[in-house]
């Protein structure tokens, strides 16, 4: 996991990621229990081409060129499956852009907050996602107040409703 | 049982949870195999019915 980590670091130092987040699994292991995951979700902001459209191309040759591996969806990162999604909707981009720094061994690295990984979480919808949320509330981690900002400011009161009726 | 392990669970490091979920991959693969296997057990004595 440092190795990716690490590698990432240097891909935004680089300037090919302008900047990036850890999600999904990873990132909820930092705060609560760790569950099952095959890969790590990066968002990310791509740096555009000077003519405009985001390219792929120069970051996936140049993680080539640190050692790793293309295969389908996937970036080989030493021994684990990095997903790399750019940064989708407006929610996501504020994860990533107010994403708090971490230490994993000695490097820091940005994970995305346990409020915005909740509403993240019920953005997307599935049974496991609700059930995050529910992990994550039954182990104290979230700033209550902060994650109902976001559901109101990212329209989510009929998901966290969904939520209430199966967990409450 | 659960309670204690939750409380340990709660006490484990960001590093410490990421090597158990790379134990995880080591596990899941082991009973993948087991299962394909026991599969592949079955399908060899239907093939001799």
């Amino acid at each position: 996991m440092k190795q990716a980590l690490q590698t990432l670091l240097k891909l935004r130092d680089e300037g090919l990621l302008a900047r990036f987040a850890i999600g999904g699994a990873i990132a909820a292991s930092f705060y609560v229990e760790a569950v099952a995951t095959e890969d790590v979700d990066v968002f990310a902001f791509l740096t555009p081409a000077p003519s405009g459209p985001l390219l792929l191309g120069p970051l996936y040759e140049r993680l080539r060129q640190l050692g790793a591996t293309v295969r389908n969806e996937h970036v080989i990162i030493g021994t684990w499956p990095v997903q790399i999604l750019p940064a989708y909707t407006p929610l996501v981009e504020e994860a990533v852009l107010q994403a708090p720094e971490r230490s994993f061994e000695d490097i820091r690295v940005p994970v995305v907050s346990a409020e915005h990984l909740c509403a993240i979480a019920l953005q997307t919808g599935r049974a496991k996602d609700y059930a995050r949320v529910q992990a994550f509330v039954a182990a104290g981690v979230v700033n209550t107040l902060a994650l109902h900002r976001l559901i109101v400011r990212f329209s989510l009161s009929e998901r966290w409703l969904t939520y209430e009726r199966r967990y409450s | 049982m659960k309670a204690a392990w939750r409380k340990h669970a709660a006490g484990l490091t960001w590093e410490e949870k990421v090597a158990a979920i790379e134990r995880m991959w080591g596990r899941d693969a082991a009973l993948r195999r087991e299962r394909e296997a026991a599969q592949a057990g079955r399908g060899s004595r239907t093939d001799g019915n």
